[in-house]
């Protein structure tokens, strides 16, 4: 092993080794855990950082695979290992330095509480296992950190376990996004299956030739994205999540778990690029845009400061994967990476921001109860206006690179898709807009609001310098996409060309901007009479279009119960019968075989004699068989 | 610097005679149990140092002894879990001598360590009476009548197996005119006869059924130490004795994989079926290492064919995880008043590090992944998978579902240990158990370390079968 294969697995080796010392040196102090976890992760940061410029200098991938099972008869029959590409190296350093950022926050956000050595395990444990993930070079050992991310993600946002509401969040996350696991995990035993075996390294997913087989694997590894990144129609665990801490929120939602379902298609897109076949490509455009549609409907009529923030993400996310229905290939992955990393900034940034908004005003989550926040924390509200503004891609933000860019190139493969992702636009700036005047300007509308001042500079850095970033991504968009398309490190700075078809979403979202100004930027009564006018399909939005209410009553009442009864039924009767009773016959057996143990020593010889003569016996029949001669 | 030209590789086996001398020695000046203890432990520890340190690369030593990477790994394999009984010796056998007694164990330690290195029938019979020997003398230490009957028995089998030995060998002898390993018989049948007198005869001491009988009740009888090194060193030096004698006599294989699959899918059966019907820990493990035999013994099946060299591999990872597994549950005995199950309950409010240690190593027995156990097991009957005959199918899958059984009875203690309520004082630290317990896991994780380890020790298939005679 060289030296940058060393580097590469310490990315995620070190945290993961690191993260048992994290909670065990929480029992001589918890502070301790603080300042290991966050230079663990700030460690990782750099490795990554080193990793990447030695790769940006030398242009090699590092490959480098290890045999789980060696055998010297048998091929490989678990190949683990590292893959560290172009788009592996983007996304660890992501990763790392935004989990840094999150986790140098918690230091400021969990400094009271009791558990803080275990949160603080947990969340380098998380950070690890996605880095992990991106830089796996076999689908099985993706998936190993993939379950591993779900644990976590169970773990934490269950972390306040003592809430019923959080407890019941915990599961629901590890519940719903296992339905996508299990697509895809079907969709490797189908990826190795018709690739004859080579598939189960992630180069060799080429080998799977015929067009149908390709659509079955690309549909069930989608499957298990949409679990992952909170697509339609399996979203509903996101909202509910927000029940954790709200780092917790702020990590999953930016740097780790919802953007492994986008990095899995991403990888696979990648290192093939014909296994998203038309049929494949069009769900996964589609998935992307219902999701965005409904996504950005919700986030209208929800008070909840954390779930408006979820809400978005879910349609953030949308366009990451609508990015990459647009089968655009190379261009298609650089697109919605380029997306996938802007938003993990500006995603940070605004739910670091209503963390130390929520730290001043005692976790009431209600924007219904705050207002005029702005003049209370300046520089938390400044920077949730950065986000906002990134989030609804404000012409020379982040988040217009990234999104509108998205939207330009949709226009040349459909404008059907076109409009719907623009509308998307639209909505988003409304949300975002409704979310950052209700809470920033107006009069406080609670004793809580009234009472909140700024946070710590511990949690102000991150907010700050997540901001700056939020601000200045843009300008490295051109080199992003040499570096991602074409694997170029020519030209860091520089951003894409714009055309005409730019200008429509900028004009959009200008409109949203201003009508979310007209409606609560200010004293108004629009919101009630909207309501009240269209009082079906506010009902339905408000209801979460019954999704959730579809999955608790109908597939999991009636469904899942039923089936359960039936299943359990069978397990008791006929698999545990048939247990017990050859546990008895063991159990019997057991007692007469005993009995040849008489505690005699002439008995034993005996024993042995008469085993002598059956062997010599069986050897006369061999010989006279003439088996062996 | 040579001393005693090729005999120099010998120095471990050296080593053990002479510390056993300065251990008689010094017990004239002092009868300081500990310190016998220390001269046993660190004689052990000298000779297992020099076995890793030095290259056997396949040399003839004398004109009867032959020392290649093979018995490298089996000097290792049997040197630990040595070493960890001598260590378990500080507190019992009770004896009024324990320079003696250490004395009689490294002499029979430094035998065991001649007879895998040979391949003369003479001289593995010399050197195997020189294991046997002194411990019968150790199986009766002790100052209650139960480590005597286990003696005894242990000796009136033992001398009954020495004379099927015997009897074997002057065979063996008529057929072939040598007493060298793999010699060219003259005539079949009579040399058919002696191998099959020999199976018998060296197997008692591998305790697989029929030839078990004394094995229970000696594990039982006698202390904890010497069931740990009967159970562990001794049985593994007769594996590699009975693997140099059969795997040099290509005539028998087909005889001796029919042969071995009876004895194996017995001896296993036989073993899991009545250990679940113990209280008696220390009984229960005494079968559980008679079930052990079992799946160490399927490994003759993969006679004369392409999966020899793995065969060696997987039996030294599993001799290894063996020694580990059994030394240390049997030692973990120590310091228990009583060995019933009920003492058992509530293990885990006495001590953390006591209930999980153990229950690590009897999981590791019973084969859970992610122990040293497991690998051990997983390597074993893939080599004997990858010959491929129907009855290597049958006897591997006859293991898999012993495995299964044996889950109960090893499970069953687990629970008295961390779900029964219990009485009692506290139990003292046991730091055998638990550094047994931290290398079954440790290895099992990083097992690929182990196993590249004994294939780069691991000389060429020939080089060790045919002896280099």
């Amino acid at each position: 092993m060289d030296i940058p294969t060393i580097f590469a697995i310490l990315i995620f080796g070190l945290p993961l080794a690191g993260f048992p010392f994290v909670i065990a040196i929480g029992y001589i102090r918890k502070n301790y855990s603080m300042y290991l976890g966050t230079s663990l992760v700030f460690l990782s940061f750099l490795i990554s950082l080193f990793v990447f410029f030695n790769y940006t200098i030398k242009g090699v991938v590092i490959q480098y695979n290890f045999n789980w099972f060696p055998s010297p008869t048998l091929p490989a029959i678990v190949p683990l290992g590292i893959y560290a590409d172009h788009l592996a190296m983007i996304m660890t350093l992501m990763v790392s330095f935004v989990g840094f950022l999150i986790i140098l926050f918690s230091v400021g956000y969990m400094k009271e509480d009791p558990n803080r050595h275990v949160f603080f395990g947990e969340m380098v444990l998380f950070t690890s296992s996605m880095l992990g993930l991106v830089l796996a070079s076999s689908l099985l050992m993706l998936f190993i950190f993939w379950e591993l991310v779900g644990l976590c993600s169970y773990l934490l946002i269950g972390f306040w376990y003592y809430k019923p509401n959080a407890a019941s969040a915990a599961k629901k996350a590890f519940i719903v996004t296992r339905v996508g696991d299990v697509f895809f995990i079907a969709g490797i035993g189908a990826a190795i299956f018709y690739s004859s075996g080579s598939a189960i390294s992630i180069t060799g997913l080429s080998a799977i030739h015929l067009e149908w087989q390709r659509t079955i694997v690309s549909l069930l590894l989608f499957g298990g994205a949409i679990g992952k990144s909170a697509q339609f129609p399996l979203h509903v665990w996101i909202p509910d999540a927000m029940e954790g801490p709200t780092t917790v929120s702020a990590l999953i939602h930016a740097a780790t778990m919802v953007t492994a379902g986008v990095y899995l298609i991403a990888r696979v897109y990648s290192v093939d690029i014909d296994i998203l076949t038309t049929t494949s490509l069009t769900v996964i455009l589609y998935v992307g845009i219902v999701t965005i549609i409904l996504s950005g409907l919700i986030g209208l009529v929800v008070n909840d400061i954390k779930r408006i923030l979820a809400y978005s993400t879910i349609g953030q996310i949308g366009y990451m994967v609508a990015a990459l229905g647009l089968g655009l290939g190379a261009t298609s992955i650089g697109l919605s990476i380029y997306q996938l990393e802007a938003h993990a900034f500006f995603k940070a940034l605004l739910f670091l921001a209503a963390g130390s908004i929520l730290h001043a005003v005692m976790n009431v989550r209600d924007i219904n109860k705050m207002g005029g926040l702005w003049r209370k924390m300046p520089i938390t509200v400044t920077s949730m206006l950065v986000g906002a503004l990134a989030l609804s891609g404000f012409p020379g933000f982040a988040g217009f690179f990234s999104k509108d860019s998205i939207i330009t190139a949709s226009y040349g493969v459909s404008i059907f898709a076109w409009s719907l992702l623009a509308i998307g636009g639209f909505l988003t700036t409304l949300y975002a807009f409704r979310l950052f005047f209700k809470v920033a300007i107006g009069k406080p509308r609670s004793h809580a609001a009234e009472q909140a001042h700024e946070s710590g500079w511990v949690m102000l850095i991150p907010i700050v310098t997540l901001a700056i970033f939020s601000i200045i991504f843009g300008i490295f968009q051109q080199g992003f996409y040499n570096f991602v398309e074409n694997r170029q490190v020519s030209g860091v700075f520089g951003i894409a060309q714009l055309s005409t078809t730019d200008l429509i979403p900028v004009i959009l979202m200008l409109t949203g901007l201003a009508a979310s100004y007209y409606v609560w930027g200010r004293k108004s009564s629009i919101p009630t009479k909207v309501a009240n006018g269209a009082r079906d399909f506010y009902l339905l939005v408000k209801n979460k279009f019954f999704l959730d209410v579809f999955y608790t009553n109908v597939i999991a009442e009636r469904g899942v119960l039923g089936l359960s009864a039936v299943s359990d039924g069978f397990e008791r009767r006929a698999i545990g019968g048939l247990v017990d009773s050859s546990g008895r016959l063991f159990q019997n057996s057991g007692k007469l075989l005993r009995k040849i143990q008489t505690g005699l020593a002439r008995q034993y010889a005996l024993l042995i004699l008469i085993g002598l003569v059956l062997a010599l016996l069986l050897l006369r029949i061999f010989i006279l068989m003439g088996v062996i001669h | 610097m040579s001393i005693f030209g090729n005999y120099d590789y010998l120095w471990n086996v050296f080593i053990l005679f002479l510390g056993a001398f300065l251990a008689l020695f010094s017990s004239t000046v002092t009868e300081r149990r500990s310190m016998m203890v220390i001269i046993g432990s660190a004689t052990v520890v000298v000779s297992l140092i020099f076995t890793l340190l030095v290259n056997y690369p396949g040399i003839q030593v004398g004109s009867r002894i032959f020392l290649s990477g093979f018995s490298k790994l089996f000097f290792i394999a049997i040197l630990i879990p040595g070493l960890l009984s001598v260590i378990g010796m500080s507190k019992n056998p009770e004896t009024p001598r324990p320079g003696l007694m250490i004395f009689v164990f490294l002499i029979s330690l430094g035998f065991m360590l001649l007879a895998i290195s040979t391949y003369n029938l003479l001289f593995i019979f010399v050197a195997f009476e020189g294991v046997s020997i002194p411990t019968y003398v150790l199986a009766a230490y002790g100052k209650s009548n139960s480590e005597l009957e286990a003696a005894i028995k242990y000796f009136v089998i033992g001398a009954f197996s020495t004379g099927l030995i015997i009897f074997g060998i002057s065979l063996y002898y008529v057929s072939t005119g040598s007493l060298d390993l793999g010699a060219v018989a003259g005539f079949h049948n009579v040399y058919f006869l002696a191998m099959g007198l020999l199976v018998f005869g060296f197997g008692f001491k591998l305790a697989v059924f029929p030839l078990h009988g004394w094995a229970i009740d000696t594990y039982t009888g006698t202390s904890n130490p010497v069931s740990s090194y009967l159970s562990t060193s001794s049985k593994i030096m007769t594996l590699v004795v009975l693997f140099n004698l059969f795997f040099t006599s290509p005539l028998f294989f087909g005889y001796l994989k029919v042969v071995f699959a009876i004895i194996a899918i017995l001896t296993m059966t036989f073993g899991n079926v009545v250990a679940i019907s113990q209280n008696n820990v220390k009984r229960m493990l005494a079968y559980s290492s008679i079930a052990q035999a079992g799946y160490l013994s399927i490994v003759f099946l993969v006679a004369g064919t392409a999966a020899v060299t793995l065969a060696a591999i997987s039996l030294f990872m599993y001799a290894l995880a063996y020694g580990f597994m059994k030394a240390g549950s049997f030692l973990a005995l120590e310091g228990l008043g009583n060995y019933d199950i009920d003492g058992f309950s509530g293990m885990w409010k006495k001590s953390h590090a006591f209930a999980v240690s153990f229950s690590i190593l009897l999981l590791s027995l019973a084969g859970f992944p992610g122990t040293l156990g497991f690998i051990g097991k997983y390597f074993l009957f893939l080599s004997v998978l990858s010959t491929g005959t129907p009855l290597a199918y049958l006897v591997v899958i006859v293991s898999v579902i012993n495995s299964v059984v044996s889950f109960y009875y090893y499970g069953r203690v687990i629970m008295y240990m961390f779900w029964k309520e219990g009485t009692g004082e506290k139990v003292r630290d046991n730091y055998i158990l638990y550094a047994s317990a931290f290398l079954t896991v440790l290895f099992g994780v990083l097992y690929f370390l182990v196993y590249s380890y004994a294939q780069s020790v691991l000389p060429a298939l020939a080089t060790y079968l045919s002896g280099g005679l």
